[in-house]
């Protein structure tokens, strides 16, 4: 006989989550809450990847990776990393000295910004007198000429042809350019002066952005020899953090400030996009750390990486929230890791953590060896309203066929007793029967079976209240999930007098 | 089953949470309310019981089995007589200052005792230590959160205990607000009554018998015979 119920979907999770809304105030789209979870572009919801040790062994005897980064030299693919006061060659993941005679001074903080400089690696960290240099091949970093025009600097660009440098030490407020096509020659005057400390270099459409708290400056080719930058403030608000300026597509640019994640997209005004993260994410944020937050664009996925430091005197970055692009959503956040730097290597986001290793993010289903607790929580939502209480039957959820992994599913809502069921990721007892058709199917030799990429299961509801809400988590090592929607089944009851809140 | 099992059971039809206190606090309030209403639709045979006092020399007033609700019939079974009940002015009047002593062959339904239990005042006042024994009706006391794990069987019969699973969906559905499933489980809970009720009428106990026809040939029967005729 078939169950007299009313459904109401949750998911798929198209708008992300939201921590600045009680879940009561979320939609049928929204998350409430999550961990370790990422959603993807259909909307569902999937534990992240983990990550591995991209050099197998430590570099500097375990020192921090204060940069990293993938590029072209000399027509060779080359993956570089500073750790400590070292410099090293780390392509193909072993690392090899290259530091020579150039000075770096370690520190967790004496981070580096770094750019592709025609075929020169060139990078700065504000610290150390000079900036650094490298070609490739086999070659050691150098140091870079300068002309003595300054030092320390602290951030860097490349473009119109020429190097830029940001920060210096005498002049925090001081852009200084080199001559085009040569990075080492530096005019006496071939600076510009802001007002404000500079926090960051980005190039952006036909111009070069410059970050100041205080706003974003510009500085446009006006084809003049005499005056061959054109300086004009655009914004009144600019990043304090310039690792965490990220260029992405549609001529957008995100940055971090204390208060959240802004946008600028060329024009006067900057605008948060971060609304989402206020309250039950940002609160929790170290504003007095977040000068050395950093981001990373991943195109392969469109999202945007920003690593934050996420709790009460933290110092360092422990916390990823991830901006989808193609979602224009935020999820995250990421973490049971610390980072100092990250860039993208072979199309996969990797990060230096504070013992010599790069980490290949993106990679496996732990985190180098270590559980993985992905959860997330819908919205706590009333399907006929607050005043008409519903009894909650059971849940049907739509996952996808990926193993032998139970995903607890909890019920949670302020008159019901938080209850906990469980969901196996597979087609239960027979996993084999089922397998996918892929590129191994061979005429005359497979066996032709169903394809079945998704699967539901049924997990009982319990209680009587207007709303409800639920909780999926799987804290295993080495296993995953992906949830795309599930349905609550309930029943109306009508309109009925509560004696006191919560249980009865 | 236990009491547990029956609430959880219950709780499981409503859609709750089955360990939650709060919810099985509700069950067992239901459990003791059912229960009464159920023990109180007919005469069951299980809830029928028997048990014995000692007299003492002097005293006239005893109390009965705290389960006791309704006395049926006592017997000395050291003197191994019956004991007829009587009432309370009966008493008084062939014993006003109740002094009589002796081998007590009446006894009277006299109240409850400090306790609630029910008590008998026997006539005349014993004189002697002898084993009374005597037939009641029981009481189920009401339950409480101790007598969770404890079995019901030595209160319900099993063939009764799935009403009160029943019952207790019921009582709660209507708390719930769902009507419509609390009369769902109400017409369970009276099928299953129904059920325990044939059963009940078929065991040759203490069941009251209907006066039987005269021609059925079976001693004792009732004889009535219309007789012909016309009043003139």
């Amino acid at each position: 006989m078939p169950i007299a119920a009313e459904s109401l979907r949750l998911g798929p999770w198209r708008a992300g989550v939201n921590y600045s809304l009680p879940a009561e105030e979320i939609g049928p789209e929204g998350l409430y809450d999550m961990g370790n979870c990422t959603v993807g572009q259909a909307g569902e919801v999937k534990k992240r990847k983990g990550y591995a040790k991209y050099n197998a062994s430590a570099m500097n005897s375990g020192a921090t990776v204060t940069a990293l980064g993938q590029l072209v030299l000399a027509g060779t693919e080359k993956v570089f990393a500073i750790a400590g006061n070292k410099f090293f060659d780390v392509t193909g993941g072993t690392a090899t000295d290259r530091t020579g005679s150039v000075t770096i001074t370690a520190g967790n903080d004496n981070v580096w910004n770094w750019v592709l400089a025609g075929d020169t690696l060139v990078a700065v960290n504000g610290v150390d007198t000079d900036g650094i240099t490298w070609a490739g091949g086999s070659n050691n970093a150098g140091t870079l000429d300068d002309d003595s025009r300054f030092t320390k600097p602290t951030w860097i660009a490349f473009w119109e042809n020429r190097l830029w440098l940001g920060n210096e030490n005498s002049n925090s407020d001081r852009v200084w350019r080199s001559d085009a096509g040569d990075i080492t020659t530096w005019g006496a005057t071939n600076y510009h002066q802001f007002g404000y400390e500079v926090h960051g270099l980005s190039p952006f459409g036909n111009a070069l952005a410059v970050h100041t708290e205080q706003g974003i400056h510009t500085l446009t080719p006006t084809g003049n020899s005499t005056i061959p930058f054109q300086q004009q403030q655009q914004t009144q608000q600019g990043t304090i953090a310039g690792r965490s300026i990220v260029n992405i597509p549609g001529q957008r640019q995100l940055f971090v400030r204390e208060d959240g994640i802004y946008q600028w997209a060329g024009g006067t005004q900057v605008e948060k996009m971060s609304f989402a993260l206020d309250d039950r994410y940002w609160d929790d944020v170290n504003t007095a750390r977040l000068a050395y937050s950093f981001a990373l664009y991943y195109p392969n996925k469109e999202e945007v990486w920003f690593f934050l430091p996420h709790g009460a005197g933290q110092s360092t970055m422990d916390s990823v929230v991830v901006y989808s692009t193609r979602l224009d959503c935020w999820f995250g956040p990421y973490d049971n890791f610390t980072r100092d730097s990250a860039a993208l290597i072979d199309d996969l986001p990797h990060a230096g953590d504070f013992d010599g290793y790069i980490m290949s993010h993106e990679t496996g289903n732990n985190d180098d060896g270590d559980l993985i607790a992905g959860y997330f929580e819908t919205g706590n939502i009333a399907p006929v309203g607050d005043s008409v209480e519903c009894r909650w039957l059971y849940a049907r959820t739509l996952f996808d066929n990926q193993g032998d992994y139970d995903v607890a599913v909890q019920q949670k809502a302020a008159g019901i007793v938080a209850n906990v069921e469980t969901l196996t990721m597979e087609h239960t007892g027979s996993t084999a029967s089922f397998a996918l058709l892929d590129s191994t199917f061979v005429l005359d030799t497979s066996t032709l079976q169903p394809e079945l990429s998704t699967l539901t299961g049924d997990t009982d509801l319990f209680g009587y209240d207007p709303r409800t809400m639920l909780r999926f988590s799987n804290f295993v090592d080495d296993e995953t999930f992906t949830i795309r929607r599930t349905s609550l089944m309930y029943k109306p009851i009508g309109r009925t007098r509560h004696r006191r809140t919560g249980l009865e | 089953m236990t009491n547990i099992e029956v609430m959880q059971a219950a709780l499981r039809r409503v859609g709750l949470n089955t360990s939650a206190s709060t919810f099985k606090d509700g069950a067992r309030s239901y459990l003791n309310m059912v229960g009464k209403d159920i023990q109180n639709r007919e005469k069951w045979n299980w809830m029928f019981k028997a048990s014995t006092f000692s007299t003492s020399n002097g005293t006239q007033t005893y109390s009965l089995a705290s389960d006791a609700a309704t006395p049926l019939s006592f017997r000395n079974t050291t003197e191994n007589h019956v004991i007829i009940i009587m009432s309370t002015q009966d008493l008084d009047a062939a014993d006003p200052d109740h002094s009589i002593s002796g081998d007590p062959r009446w006894a009277v339904i006299d109240g409850v005792d400090s306790s609630g239990y029910v008590q008998v005042s026997l006539y005349p006042k014993p004189d002697s230590t002898d084993t009374i024994a005597y037939r009641y009706y029981r009481l189920v006391p009401d339950f409480v959160e101790a007598n969770d794990n404890s079995s019901l069987n030595g209160y319900y019969s099993p063939i009764i205990q799935p009403a009160l699973v029943y019952g207790i969906a019921a009582l709660y559905k209507q708390e719930k607000g769902d009507d419509e499933g609390a009369m769902a489980d109400q017409r369970e809970m009276e099928r299953v009554i129904a059920v325990a009720s044939r059963q009940n009428a078929n065991v040759q106990g203490n069941r009251t018998y209907r006066m039987r026809r005269s021609d059925d040939r079976a001693s004792g029967q009732f004889s009535y015979y219309p007789q012909e005729g016309s009043l003139s």
